[in-house]
């Protein structure tokens, strides 16, 4: 079980990440905030001990995806829509985001990491678990897809 | 584009106030979490202490499994490259796997006239005065490629070659060829069937498989049959076109041969004797894993998991493919990296490798 101060220290270095790869994946303020609850009760109670901080982050990345993914599961299989109407008022998300939601799961994390967190290619690779060839590939075929879909965004404007 | 993703996710980020109230949420549902299990602590250590067992008994059973398999083929250290391992010529190169090189080191102004003879080919005319010509290390593949680039409109074209042979290995950015619109399979299917006729690839290759990466990119997998009913995702053609439009997106070349050594005499392994051999391996800890599928396919050795590699780095993968049963394990009610998947010689037993794949 972990202490409440490693817990705060690692809830201040990371809240943020983790609630950004939630907004990859949801489309409501709502859900996004109950995926990071979910995300930090887990490393809460979680006695896993970290090697340094690129493994919390890791870790704390990949339990945040999976959560979300679980929910997206979850929704799908109630043929619900999950929830449209946030009980905070939640800015518009903009187009960019809304074409970085579309994209598949794995080109999605890469251009997250990449363009926003400004993690190099080898760094991504040790926190997502995968090769760098493949995240390479991921960040260009994310981008392609990315820039394709945010002109056809134009396209229909 | 950098800005425009930052912007993006900016747009919707949290303010401190409401990570400072979230974070007061987290430490009373952890704290409603804790509760309960204190009272099932006898309950959780009496189901440890059985799992425990469970998990001494499938060990044991995994190394009397082992001791039936077959004495392992030895893979070498290349003493000049760290790092590097090399399976032993003596006992498994049986025919040559090398194809043989032009005389001169290809020039940048051949690799420009075949890059625009080819993007011609298959419906983009592009100058070739505006090409430009970069060489690079592949480390993964240990190979030299010649990428020839070529940028207009913010579509980065490239065709990318074998350096040393002249090979050619992929190309990408060419979707803007304006072709009448198709929509379903079969038209597609087609349409990749002619682009792949195109190409200075072998043109024995099966489709094997399609794929819809997303409704704008679909890929056709041409493939080798490599053994009997064996096809090789690593002599493979890999053609992506743009179902709507039916251009021509992207082309992948994999040219990975397959060094099948094996004597008629050779038994291969049953399923339980690869499970065995991938579990007995200590590295890998499978213990809490289940076994979810097992296919005999053609692999490439990378040595993950194995002796020659507990840093969990990834060595430089072979220059051939193996024959083996491709087995992925996966933890149940795991958070997260819950499968792995390891690869286990068809006839040796030897671990090739594998990968985390959670």
């Amino acid at each position: 079980m972990r202490s409440k101060q490693e817990l705060a220290a690692l809830y201040e270095d990371h809240a943020r990440t983790v609630w950004n790869i939630c907004s990859a994946y949801l489309p409501s303020r709502a859900d996004v905030e109950d995926a990071v609850q979910e995300t930090f009760v887990r490393l809460a109670v979680s006695s896993k001990e970290f090697q340094n901080p690129v493994h919390a982050k890791g870790w704390l990345i990949l339990t945040a995806k999976n959560i979300c993914k679980d929910e997206l599961r979850r929704a799908r299989r109630r043929a619900q829509p999950l929830k449209t109407e946030p009980a905070v008022s939640m800015p518009e998300p903009d187009e960019t985001l809304q074409a970085v939601r579309q994209l598949p799961e794995h080109y999605r994390d890469a251009i997250y990491l990449h363009y926003y967190e400004g993690y190099a290619t080898a760094e991504i690779a040790a926190l997502l678990r995968r090769r760098e060839s493949t995240v390479r590939s991921d960040l260009r075929r994310g981008r392609a897809m990315l820039k394709n879909l945010l002109k056809e965004e134009y396209d229909n404007a | 584009m950098h800005d425009k993703i930052r912007a993006g996710f900016d747009a919707v980020a949290p303010t401190d106030s409401e990570l400072t109230a979230l974070y007061g949420r987290i430490l009373l549902q952890a704290e409603q979490r804790r509760l309960p299990r204190r009272g099932r602590r006898w309950v959780l250590m009496a189901a440890a202490a059985i799992a425990l067992l469970a998990l001494l008994s499938t060990a044991g059973y995994a190394a009397y499994q082992r001791w039936f398999l077959p004495e392992p083929t030895e893979y070498v250290q290349d003493d000049e490259n760290p790092g590097i391992y090399h399976i032993l010529e003596t006992n498994t190169y049986t025919q040559p796997l090398e194809t043989e090189g032009p005389d001169a080191p290809l020039s940048d102004s051949a690799f420009l006239q075949q890059a625009a003879e080819l993007l011609d080919r298959v419906g983009l005319q592009v100058d070739a005065s505006q090409m430009t010509v970069v060489r690079q290390e592949n480390l993964y593949w240990d190979r030299t490629e010649a990428e020839v680039r070529f940028d207009r409109d913010e579509i980065h074209t490239s065709v990318t070659y074998n350096a040393d042979t002249g090979a050619l290995l992929a190309m990408s950015g060419i979707d803007w060829v304006e072709q009448p619109p198709v929509q379903d399979w079969a038209s597609v299917e087609e349409l990749a069937r002619r682009y792949y006729a195109l190409l200075p690839v072998p043109q024995d290759y099966v489709l094997q498989a399609r794929e819809e990466y997303d409704p704008q990119f679909w890929s056709f997998d041409f493939c080798r049959e490599a053994a009997p009913g064996i096809y090789s995702y690593y002599e493979m053609v890999r053609i992506s076109v743009n179902p709507v439009s039916g251009r021509l997106t992207g082309v992948n070349v994999f040219s990975v041969p397959l060094l099948d050594d094996h004597t008629p005499a050779d038994v291969p392994l049953t399923q339980d004797q690869a499970e065995a051999a991938a579990r007995a391996l200590p590295s890998l800890q499978l213990e809490a894993y289940e076994l979810k599928t097992a296919v005999v396919t053609v692999g490439l050795p990378n040595w993950s998991f194995t002796q020659y590699n507990t840093s969990g780095e990834h060595l430089q993968v072979s220059k051939v493919t193996r024959l083996c049963w491709v087995l992925r394990f996966e933890r149940p009610n795991s958070d997260f990296a819950d499968e792995i998947e390891v690869l286990v010689d068809y006839y040796t037993g030897e671990i090739l490798g594998g990968d985390v794949t959670g």
